[in-house]
């Protein structure tokens, strides 16, 4: 069993975040990975040009982990990893890397939907999206509470 | 495109208030430092000292920060404080030593 949840400033390669648990997950039978990019348009159809997550400096890579080890008590997996941006991430980029290994599929689809629903509504960070309209701050929608509420 | 994206950061000013003391029994004053974050951040700045008395709320920290940047009031009010990374009342007591953060509902990543 691993937990790896990681706040990275800097560059996201879903990749290498997928080779060192796929290493890992070595003995389980399934992998299923997410990996969210930064949308170019915002749910309104304006151009952005990039997401900005302004972040605590402690308590956004402990709400990360949080959720990951939840996330690997919950279900019967065996390896958990959560890589999460924060900064500028120019559209396109990636954002969110979460990925979950099992010995059979259902968990890890399972625990994979269940870290993404969590983090987009209790992550700590406040993001924005900027575009040629300027900058405007984003948060959860009422289907994001829904989806994270699928878990009791 | 990268330096206009970043969050505007104001730094570290002096904030002088000058709101009326409620607290009686306040003697001494001094400089409490004040965290910021999200649209608190960008609109108030990152961080501020703020002139108080010694031993003032929590409470009368976010009003005269409220009373001073009126824009940034009602995200104040949904603003969770901490002190030391924990979650404070607003009848929490603040020492000259202690740093307060003020998080507005976070955005999810």
């Amino acid at each position: 069993m691993s937990v790896v949840a990681n706040l990275e400033p800097h560059a996201l390669d879903p990749q290498l975040e997928l080779a060192e648990l796929t290493e890992q997950a070595r003995g389980d039978g399934a992998l299923v990975t997410f990996v969210g990019l930064a949308r170019p348009e915002s749910r309104n159809g304006e151009a952005v040009d990039a997401l900005v997550l302004d972040h605590h400096p402690t308590l956004t890579r402990q709400s990360l982990e949080d959720i990951a080890v939840a996330c690997a008590e919950r279900f019967d997996v065996s390896h958990v990893r959560v890589v999460h941006r924060c900064g500028t991430i120019p559209a396109g980029e990636p954002i969110v890397f979460a990925g979950a290994s099992s010995i059979h599929r259902r968990a890890a689809f399972d625990a994979a939907d269940y870290l993404m629903d969590r983090l987009k509504t209790e992550a700590v960070f406040w993001k924005r999206e900027v575009g040629d309209g300027g900058a405007k701050w984003i948060e959860p929608t009422e289907a994001d509470f829904a989806d994270r509420d699928r878990w009791g | 495109m990268s330096a206009a994206l970043d969050l505007p950061v104001r730094g570290t000013k002096a904030v002088d208030l000058n709101a009326p003391r409620r607290d009686s029994d306040a003697t001494k004053e001094g400089r409490v430092k004040v965290l910021l974050y999200g649209r608190l951040a960008e609109s108030i700045g990152r961080q501020l000292q703020l002139e108080a008395a010694e031993g003032c709320s929590v409470a009368e920290l976010r009003r005269r920060l409220a009373d001073a940047h009126p824009s940034a009031a009602g995200h104040l009010g949904r603003s969770r404080a901490l002190i030391g990374g924990s979650v404070v009342a607003d009848e929490r007591r603040v020492r000259g030593d202690e740093e307060v953060e003020f998080l507005p509902p976070v955005s999810g990543g």
